[in-house]
């Protein structure tokens, strides 16, 4: 029962789904609707079950004294005080907004701004041509980077043209048959949970 | 030669740090801009918004969090900025958590003068459930977003009185760095509605979306912060992304010098152990 009863209310949903897109019929509609709210209320909870999640690792972390355990002190510390934060003053308050534009987006835009360093360090140590096919992706590499550049084009005029080319042409071919394959893959795994067949979502097998 | 060569391949990553910290410094103390054409998918968007009037409603959905703000926030500001000056009404709606602030950003740095929030623009929030949630709001706008960010009722907003269903919007715009993203977008929005996309979308994502655009998807694709920039140069209103050019042209040439050195080094050095063997 554990395992049928969610089989059929996944089946019932896919099917739904596929009858609102080919069937235009207004209690199917209306019925489609209802179950996509449904799915909203369910990502938050979504939501709140990742953040107890996050707060249950890390208070272990901290009870165990586990290698470097006051970081998560210091995270569980700016989650209590954002969400309290959200939950009392609200986030539409400017006290709110003065902290997430002031403490939040700053150090989250450090961390994503520190890759760049680990990038050009890569790319000095790990880039090297060491056959045919590394020679073409270096090339490759150097003429899209120089194409987001308006350097890129001052240096050489064809370089836009030549990174059009190979957007277009060879990333073209190569990502419509990611999409379609992946798109055939949805498919089959669709089917497979409307059969019944596909059981790993509920873990095991 | 050879022990120059060996010290180059082993400069210490320190040393490559710091120049490329200088790279992008030096840009922020001598700010400078280079001129730049602008690509076709830019264009597209910019003169399709350029026949929106004051009838017409368009979605943004500004999901991306502050860390790629210098990379898709510019645009953002820039297509915001031509849509208010074309009179169109723009409502904000988020499905990523960060959404609603980096539109209240937008908003506080983009609207001008005699625009007024809930007439000729709207923040409604965030709601959770990705590409279900895009789903539902497409077919139920009101039963999705009943209230604003403010928590100010649907029916109190001139914006978004009419606003019903994707049936209702000239046109949306997904700003995005990561997830479903404009795939996403054309199975809710494009297949099902027949409604003009356009996407803002990271340099990695760039590629990925350009089927789209090919298959006439997607009215528009603005790609990283040089497509920012140019959308900047169109609507000729310079701000963050046209800003970032500088450091981000300085430290692209770097990262390119490094490849080109690295690959000296290591071609020579193999030249010479096989010579020595």
């Amino acid at each position: 029962m554990r395992r049928e009863v969610p089989s059929i209310i996944l089946a019932f949903v896919g099917l739904l789904m596929i009858a609102e897109t080919f069937l235009n019929i207004p209690a199917v509609a209306s019925l489609s609707r209802d179950v996509k709210n449904w799915g909203i209320i369910i990502g938050g909870f979504a939501l709140a079950l990742g953040s107890a999640n996050l707060a249950r690792f890390h208070i272990v972390r901290i009870a165990r004294k586990n290698k470097e355990w006051y970081n998560s002190v210091a995270l569980l510390a700016c989650m209590a005080a954002f969400a309290l934060a959200g939950v009392t003053i609200g986030p539409k308050a400017a006290s709110y907004a003065f902290y997430y534009n002031n403490f939040l987006a700053p150090m989250n835009t450090t961390l994503q701004g520190m890759t760049v360093f680990f990038v050009g360090s890569a790319a000095y140590r790990a880039f090297t041509v060491r056959n045919a096919e590394a020679a073409i992706l270096l090339l490759t590499a150097v003429i899209v980077i120089l194409s987001s550049i308006p350097l890129g084009e001052q240096l050489w005029s064809r370089i836009p043209a030549i990174s059009k080319w190979i957007q277009d042409v060879p990333n073209l071919s190569g990502q419509r048959g990611i999409i379609i394959t992946s798109a055939v893959g949805s498919m089959a795994i669709g089917l497979r949970v409307l059969l019944g067949l596909e059981r790993s979502h509920f873990g095991g097998e | 030669m050879n022990q120059f060569m060996e010290k180059l391949q082993n400069t210490d990553r320190r040393i490559l740090f710091a120049l490329i910290f200088l790279a992008m410094a030096y840009p922020m103390v001598k700010p400078f801009t280079l001129p730049m054409s602008i690509t076709q998918e830019v264009k597209s968007l910019y003169d399709f918004i350029e026949k929106l009037g004051p009838n017409d409603v368009v979605l943004m959905a500004p999901d991306y969090s502050p860390a790629y703000a210098p990379t898709v926030g510019g645009a953002c500001e820039a297509i915001y900025v031509h849509l208010m000056r074309r009179g169109a009404k723009v409502v904000f709606a988020s499905f990523s958590p960060e959404g609603p602030m980096m539109a209240e950003n937008v908003i506080a740095s983009g609207t001008p003068a005699g625009k007024k929030y809930g007439v000729d623009y709207v923040n409604m929030g965030y709601r959770a459930g990705g590409e279900g949630a895009v789903a539902a709001a497409l077919q139920d706008f009101p039963g999705v977003f009943p209230k604003d960010f403010q928590g100010t009722a649907i029916k109190d907003l001139p914006a978004v009185q009419n606003l019903k269903s994707a049936k209702d919007i000239s046109l949306g715009v997904l700003f995005s760095t990561g997830g479903y993203a404009g795939g996403g977008w054309v199975r809710q929005l494009v297949q099902p509605y027949g409604k003009p996309f356009a996407a803002v979308v990271t340099g990695m994502m760039g590629p990925a979306h350009v089927p789209y655009y090919q298959a006439k998807q997607l009215v528009g694709l603005v790609v990283d912060m040089k497509g920012g920039a140019e959308y900047e140069t169109l609507v000729k209103r310079p701000s963050g992304s046209l800003a970032g050019m500088g450091a981000q042209t300085l430290a692209q040439m770097l990262i390119v010098l490094y490849m080109v050195v690295a690959n000296v080094t290591y071609l020579t050095l193999k030249k010479e152990r096989t010579r020595t063997r």
